[in-house]
């Protein structure tokens, strides 16, 4: 009560501050005539009455603010007023105050980005109810080589049927449908899960209901869920889709439900929700293609879920049947391991050093701008010299002094603030846009109350932080009054000034350097990168489609083949196109892995073999990727509809099992003791199928059709078809693929473009961003060292004016004049570097995971961030000393 | 110069003129007259002090002001006892009569 009365009484004078002053002063003059009354009562005169109360009062003035002092609004009235002083003199200068706020603008909005980024990437958690207890069943296999191995159905059962920790257990995999008869054929991404899925995630139905055990269930009907964008665009939004059918992959499918409008899972493009129709006495022990997460049971660690399943792997062995063909101790030789996670630590993955690295980074450059910002305060502070000494005389305390000094760099600090705001706004929605292809949980990325708390506490941190030193140096000059000095010409002056100067350009260059070789480091990874010869050839040139078959449009395999090959057919004969092969997955993008046998490698008994990677391929695929075969030859299409069995393999593994590639030529391999024996007939280079960083994996090319001699053919039916033509990337060609495919067969969709290109730039990603982020804070930093070079110099320059006149004209050289500033420059520079290049030896270290090809401690970037500084520096001081060097000397020892 | 240390510390100002105002409004200096007045001129009031305390005590809610005519027929600033004024002058009254008479007793002791 009394709070708010004190409140409402300070707003009051604050909003009508005159009202209040004259009532004040109203009272007190009446004070004083009532006073000076009582005088004239005890029998003075009238005019001595008045000179005694007068004696009385003292100053009107001072008792006013006395009394005004009492309440709070005074004391932010007193800081309006510096604020309004300080904006007089910001406007009075105005290049000062443009430099000063740009600065600091830069610097806050490169941190408030960043940090925008770190904190919805890494901080925010996942937006599901009680997100901590959500797990990915992830697993290792260190007897097959695998470091990580997903989820199978045989372990679903298990972990339900056995697990003691898990609320409930679902498998999901994110793939894509086919949906007819809704206009044109489309793929929709689509997430095939056991029913218990979104119950495990705590999501619910916007409208319509979740699944149950019966949607589960292969004898019931088939049942579907709508993620809220796709409900909008395919139906309207309309309510009324709940019991209607849509066909997915021929078949029909009842919709159930719509997904509420913010659901997001990892960072899977969701357009339809599809319940697995698993039959328990169908699965098998060894089949690792699906994903799995878990709602733990409250209060349960990620160490006893571990120790839980671990318990439970053994059992799986024991509930389920073994893969026809594989070796009896197949399962228990894998040595399959627990090795759950966080939901969101998955999602997340190593992101959180990178983000962390480039906080570091832009933090830095921060400092670098409060240190360029005190620097050009300190010099305006000494252009104030005088009137702060005089203002001290007149008996200014030595706070209200500071509050003065400080309400000019924390205005700086929040204009700074306020740009960085702007800045990080437009810099987010320019990296989001662009899709920054390497972030994950992108769309938690958004400048939000959090962005502008953080960036609120940097700016006032920042005004504070570079505010200090102007106060500071008032406060050491408060001992030798500066008064009789006028305009600050004493020697010891301006050698103390240089001194703060000096070492907050020490401690600018000094960090600098480090963000110059942090960069200079991400720049040689980039070139190492890109010289590595990733397997393919002039990727832009190679458009990437997939089609996927479904069974209605090719019910025999036969069939599908044949429906292949006519598209491919279709796709050559477009304009332009040199090549075009099919193939199960496009390079970079995965494909799966299995043990592979070969004939004369036994692994011994029982023992499985190494495991490898593995793709199916078409003829034609080796002159698609514009990679070469290092021995024999590619298949051909009649031998894949009608010849002896074949293979081609990598030459790595060529070499790993029979020593050199031609010796592979004629070598039998297999993929399960089931399966007819292949002669390897070509031995393709090595493609660095799991990204550029990544050695090239051996890979086994399959034909894209296999016939084995008492089977059934197999083809897959979701293929993707790369396609070389100078014209690929373009609408135009995409649209001509388009017609192609349409002319072949009206109803399937061609789906997921793009080249492969964009699927090489993707797997450099993560190097790109980062060189970018910190080249973009390396020059910034190069930029304002620069800046602040210059600045000490000329500024030493003109104080040395007359000194320079007398060399001069005693006989100095221009050249000798330049090399004195040169000196000072370097002198400058120095001890800036030597502590920048120790710092960033240390700091590097921390980027060791970034980098590739290339040591932390690279000579040849220390060197060269070195050297441009230092001829930057050079540079900075070379231009105000040739102009000192070439002034006239009379008129220089004329002036002033 | 020579005369008695008659300083008001804070506490005493605010309850001489809630005690004063407790008997009919006045305005500054006629708190002030009265004070000097029954205190034999043992108190002497300082102005600053006095507006001081008054924005202090009418911020509290324990005084409110209005502006009328004196009986000269000049404007004045007259001072009221709220209600929560006249509550807070009982407690001080008893709070000060306590502390009087444990005073009393300390410096009367063993006489």
């Amino acid at each position: 009560m009394s709070l708010f009365r004190k409140l409402r009484h300070g707003i009051r004078v604050l909003t009508n501050r005159p009202a209040a002053d004259r009532a004040l002063d109203d009272e007190v003059e009446h004070y004083f005539d009532e006073l000076a009354a009582s005088y004239e009562a005890k029998g003075l005169s009238p005019a001595a009455a008045k000179r005694e109360a007068g004696i009385q009062r003292g100053s009107a003035l001072a008792l006013r603010d006395e009394v005004r002092d009492a309440g709070w609004e005074n004391w932010v009235s007193g800081m309006i007023d510096d604020c309004r002083y300080a904006l007089r003199r910001m406007r009075r200068s105005p290049g000062f105050t443009c430099t000063a706020v740009l600065t600091l603008g830069l610097g806050i909005g490169a941190t408030a980005a960043i940090f925008t980024v770190t904190d919805g990437v890494l901080l925010k958690p996942l937006s599901f109810p009680h997100a901590e207890r959500l797990v990915a069943l992830m697993h290792t296999a260190p007897g097959i080589n695998l470091d990580s191995l997903k989820m199978s159905p045989s372990l679903y059962f298990t972990y339900r049927e056995e697990g003691r920790v898990f609320e409930d257990v679902a498998l999901w995999n994110g793939n894509r449908s086919t949906v007819t008869g809704l206009g044109d054929p489309e793929e929709a991404p689509t997430l095939f899960v056991t029913y218990q899925f979104l119950n495990v995630l705590g999501v619910r139905p916007a409208i319509g209901r979740g699944f149950t055990e019966t949607d589960g269930d292969p004898q019931g009907g088939r049942t579907v869920v709508l993620s809220d964008s796709y409900w909008k665009r395919q139906f309207g939004g309309s309510p009324s889709v709940l019991g209607q059918r849509i066909v997915l992959d021929g078949n029909p499918h009842e919709i159930i439900g719509v997904l509420p409008a913010g659901f997001e899972f990892l960072d899977e493009k969701v357009s339809l929700v599809v319940p697995k129709r698993l039959r328990r006495e169908e699965v098998i022990l060894i089949q690792f293609s699906e994903d799995g997460i878990a709602r733990l049971k409250p209060g349960v660690t990620l160490e006893q879920a571990n120790a839980d399943v671990a318990r439970c792997l053994p059992l799986a062995a024991l509930k389920f049947p073994l893969n026809r063909g594989f070796a009896a101790r197949a399962f228990a030789d894998a040595r399959i391991a627990p090795r759950l996670r966080l939901l969101k630590d998955y999602q997340i993955g190593d992101i959180g050093k990178t983000l962390w690295i480039l906080m570091a980074a832009v933090g830095i450059l921060l400092l670098i701008a409060c240190a360029n910002v005190a620097n050009l305060l300190l010099v305006r502070a000494d252009g104030r010299q005088h009137e702060l000494a005089v203002r001290e005389a007149l008996g200014a305390g030595w706070g209200r002094m500071a509050r003065d000094l400080l309400a000019e760099s924390v205005l700086l600090g929040a204009a700074g603030g306020l740009l960085g705001l702007g800045f990080c706004y437009c810099a987010l929605r320019w990296g989001v846009s662009r899709g920054f292809p390497y972030l994950p949980r992108l769309s938690t990325i958004t400048v939000d109350a959090r962005t502008l708390a953080f960036t609120l506490v940097i700016s006032l941190a920042a005004g504070l932080l570079f505010g200090l030193a102007p106060v500071w140096k008032q406060r050491r000059r408060r001992a030798a009054n500066d008064l009789r000095s006028s305009g600050g010409r004493s020697m010891t002056q301006s050698r103390e000034r240089f001194a703060t100067q000096r070492a907050l350009l020490a401690v600018q260059v000094a960090l600098a350097m480090v963000l110059l070789v942090g960069s200079g480091l991400m720049l040689r990874t980039f070139q190492a990168l890109r010289s590595v010869e990733p397997g393919f050839t002039r990727p832009a040139e190679v458009q990437i489609v997939r089609v996927s078959i479904p069974a209605t449009q090719a019910a025999a395999p036969e069939q599908v083949i044949r429906l292949e090959e006519a598209i491919l057919r279709k796709f050559s004969e477009i304009a332009g196109v040199s090549a075009v092969a099919i193939t199960s997955a496009a390079p970079m993008e995965g494909g799966t892995s299995n043990p592979i046998y070969s004939a004369d490698h036994d692994p011994g008994q029982g023992k499985l073999p190494t495991v490898r990677s593995m793709r199916s391929v078409s003829p034609g695929f080796v002159a698609v990727l514009g990679s070469r075969l290092v021995a024999g030859r590619d298949l051909t299409w009649q031998e894949m509809y009608t010849g002896p069995p074949v293979v081609m393999i990598s030459a790595n593994m060529a070499r790993e099992l029979w020593g050199e590639p031609r010796a592979a030529l004629g070598k039998r391999i297999r993929g399960s003791l089931t399966q007819e024996w292949r002669e390897v007939i070509g031995v393709l280079a090595d493609l660095r199928d799991e990204g550029v960083v990544k050695s090239a994996p051996a890979i086994v090319y399959w034909p894209l059709l296999q016939r084995p001699p008492n089977g059934a053919l197999s083809v897959p039916r979701n293929v993707e078809y790369m396609i070389r033509s100078p014209r690929a990337g373009s609408v135009r060609f995409v649209q001509e693929l388009q017609q192609s495919l349409r002319s072949v067969n009206p109803n399937l969709p061609l789906a997921n473009v793009r080249t492969l290109e964009a699927i090489y730039q993707k797997s450099m990603a993560r190097t790109s961003f980062v060189l970018l982020l910190l080249a973009v804070a390396g020059a910034m930093a190069l930029a304002l060292g620069v800046v602040g070079i210059y600045g000490v110099i000329a500024y030493s320059v003109a104080q040395r004016r007359k000194e320079i006149g007398i060399r001069i004209a005693l006989g100095s050289t221009q050249q000798s004049v330049t090399a004195m500033f040169l000196r000072q420059g370097m002198l400058l520079v120095g001890p800036g570097a030597v502590i920048g290049t120790v710092a960033a030896l240390g700091a590097t270290r921390l980027m060791q995971s970034l980098l590739f090809g290339v040591q932390p401690f690279d000579f040849v970037t220390y060197g060269a961030m070195l050297a441009l500084l230092v001829v930057s520096a050079l540079l900075a001081s070379w231009l105000p000393a040739r102009k000192a060097a070439s002034a006239d000397p009379s008129e220089a020892l004329r002036a002033d | 110069m020579d005369e008695p240390n008659t300083d008001l510390i804070q506490g005493t100002l605010d309850v001489l003129i809630l005690k004063t105002l407790s008997l009919e409004p006045l305005h500054g200096f006629g708190i002030t007259r009265r004070i000097e007045q029954i205190s034999a001129g043992v108190f002497k009031v300082n102005p600053g002090s006095l507006l001081t305390a008054f924005q202090r005590l009418e911020r509290e809610g324990l005084l409110d002001s209005e502006w009328r005519q004196t009986d000269n027929s000049r404007r004045a600033k007259y001072y009221r006892l709220t209600r929560s004024g006249r509550k807070r002058l009982g407690l001080e009254v008893a709070q000060w009569n306590r502390r009087a008479s444990a005073m009393e007793r300390l410096l009367t002791a063993g006489e």
